[in-house]
């Protein structure tokens, strides 16, 4: 049962509106160990100088989408812990049945709650004190 | 959906300030959406504009979606289903289909500035295209009835140096 205040989360958007959403989310669930990137060749790079608890990220990104960076995440020994949690919209029912091929932990589909937030997060990691 | 309103319980200065910075991101996705429809009116058909023109009309989607700015997010998304459509090979962007493209972006330009100035935009001006484009590009399913059970994974602390 973590506590949500030690989730150490990467938010990757090439959005800052929805970087900012999903991070002001994340403060208001307890989670304010937060960084951030815009697309996933930034994120990979990052993960590997500095691996995190959870990745949020979107699936829709110019470089190197929600996919790619999933699979990088999944065939890095050192990011073996990191758990996945894909943002998603209605109508990307394809691309989450790669996402559950490619070992995503949950998916979110947008526009999206605090309370499903939390929920999706605590499906993965149990629930946050 | 709970009727919870999407983002709810964040303070609404700090949905107001994400908003501002939405909107700001809005006039490149409309750029990026002129820059693909031109490419297309000049004869390319270059995948890679015409999806970067299909996720500019994702974003604005998606952030619309946020903020309830429901028209907004239903005309996005038809005008990015048809860009994708076009992008996949199974709509022919003809002169017909690049006409409705073209009054498409600028009814959402038009529905973009009602919703920064927080003013109803007038549904007769965007129902009649919002009509043709769903005539033209139907809505894909949405992923909520896929089978899926949530993988869980052990939390484990990160050691900083």
């Amino acid at each position: 049962m973590p506590q949500a205040a030690a989730v150490e989360v990467m938010v990757v958007d090439d959005q800052r509106a929805m970087r900012a959403l999903v991070r002001d989310s994340l403060g208001q669930i307890g989670c304010p160990c937060v960084s951030e990137c815009g697309d996933g060749h930034e994120a990979i790079q990052s993960l590997r100088a500095r691996p995190v608890n959870l990745v949020v990220s979107d699936l829709n990104m110019p470089v190197m989408d929600g996919l790619a960076l999933l699979k990088a995440v999944r065939s890095e020994p050192i990011l073996a812990n990191t758990a996945f949690i894909m943002l998603t919209s209605r109508g990307d029912a394809e691309f989450v049945k790669q996402a559950i091929a490619l070992g995503v932990n949950n998916y979110l589909v947008k526009p999206f709650t605090l309370s499903m937030l939390k929920r999706k997060i605590e499906s993965v990691f149990g629930p946050l004190t | 959906m709970t009727g919870e309103r999407p983002a709810g319980a964040l303070p609404p200065e700090t949905l107001a300030a994400i908003r501002v910075v939405f909107f700001e991101e809005c006039e490149a996705h409309l750029a990026q959406l002129t820059a693909g429809l031109r490419a297309l009116q000049a004869g390319r058909r270059d995948p890679e504009a015409i999806g970067d023109a299909a996720r500019a009309a994702h974003s604005i989607k998606g952030g619309a979606g946020i903020f309830q700015l429901n028209a907004l997010a239903r005309f996005s998304g038809r005008l990015e289903t048809a860009l994708g459509e076009i992008r996949a090979g199974r709509l022919e962007p003809g002169p017909d289909i690049l006409g409705l493209l073209s009054r498409a972006c600028e009814a959402l330009a038009d529905l973009v500035a009602a919703g920064a100035e927080d003013r109803p935009a007038d549904p007769a001006l965007t129902a009649p295209i919002l009509e043709q484009l769903a005539a033209v590009a139907s809505e894909p399913a949405a992923p909520a009835g896929l089978d899926f059970t949530p993988r869980p994974m052990p939390f484990q602390p990160l050691r900083r140096a």
